[in-house]
């Protein structure tokens, strides 16, 4: 029983050996990887420039001035005492009143306008990261 | 000359290199075709399965961890997307009733193929090999061709290493059986015209 068992096992192994390998067509390469390749150009999910934290601590940071600001704001100007009025030239005093801007507001648009700047270079360094990589 | 192991390519597309996969590719392509061969049965399905499984072993291959042999987890992806083209065509193959097997057998076997023509022996095998279980196709190509060892062939198809054993000895002996049906009659014509 042993030796015959044997005999099958050798016979098997002549047999699958006999039978061999297979090949797929010969453009069966470039057909895979042509679709690992569109794999490739699909998988780009949307990164946020700014992650979740990112916002979170912005959001956090902007709720905070705001408050401090109206909260404690003593009216002080970021000028502070400087008198500018002697560099007004009469001639040219607009005739529109201006309403007055609150200091907390002009701070807002302040900040504003450095996330904006942020921002701006954030995007320039993302599309030439993207840039460099269609390269 | 330092060869590149099947983990350096990977490193290499985990990196970015996509190219590096094509090496991969190229190194196991008739592997995973013969067993999506084996399995599905013809040739043109044969290539869908496996231009599948290489998409999805792509795909995947943020997940291997490295604890298994790449050509392992790789035949693994072969056997499951041939399975569920099997299962969506709904091919059924009927099992071959098995017999007992002498020795005197075995060896007037041996000598009728060696009367057959290396390609028509190959053709032979390949459609014998077709009348056994999907399932007993792959285990006979890994263990005899690929020489796995039984507890990666266990890996592969999921099933317990006492039962790869089982299922391998019975599988032979089937595959014996169906080979007898076809190359006796040839032999045996061999014989009457010498």
């Amino acid at each position: 029983m042993e030796a015959e068992n044997k005999k099958l096992d050798q016979f098997t192994k002549e047999v699958i050996q006999d039978a061999g390998l297979s090949s797929p067509t010969p453009d069966f390469l470039t057909n895979v990887m042509a679709e690992v390749s569109k794999e490739t150009a699909t998988e780009k999910v949307y990164k946020p420039l700014i992650s979740k934290v990112g916002w979170l601590i912005i959001g956090s940071l902007f709720i905070l001035f705001s408050f401090v600001l109206t909260r404690f704001s003593l009216g002080l100007s970021i000028l502070g005492d400087w008198d500018l009025s002697s560099l007004m030239i009469e001639k040219y005093k607009p005739t529109i009143e201006i309403p007055e801007i609150p200091v907390t507001y002009a701070y807002c648009f302040f900040f504003l306008l450095i996330f904006v700047v942020i921002q701006v270079k954030l995007i320039r360094r993302q599309l030439d990261k993207n840039l460099n990589n269609l390269n | 000359m330092t060869q590149i192991t099947d983990q350096d390519y990977i490193a290499q597309i985990r990196s970015g290199n996509v190219n590096a996969y094509s090496a991969l590719v190229g190194k196991y392509k008739d592997m995973v075709f013969t067993l999506a061969l084996r399995m599905v049965g013809n040739k043109e399905d044969a290539e869908e399965v496996a231009q599948d499984t290489f998409v999805k072993a792509y795909r995947k291959l943020e997940t291997f961890q490295g604890t298994s042999k790449f050509s392992t987890w790789l035949y693994r992806i072969v056997y499951n997307t041939s399975l569920d083209y099997i299962k969506k065509r709904k091919r059924v193959v009927l099992s071959e009733h098995i017999d007992v097997v002498n020795e005197a057998d075995i060896g007037n076997m041996q000598n009728a193929l060696t009367y057959i023509e290396a390609q028509e022996k190959k053709e032979m095998i390949e459609k014998a090999l077709l009348q056994l279980p999907e399932e007993d196709r792959v285990l006979l190509t890994l263990f005899y061709f690929e020489e796995m060892p039984l507890k990666e062939i266990s890996e592969i198809v999921k099933i317990s290493y006492d039962n790869v054993k089982i299922k391998l000895h019975r599988s032979r002996k089937k595959l014996f059986h169906i080979l007898k049906n076809v190359v006796e009659p040839i032999y045996l014509n061999h014989g009457s015209r010498k």
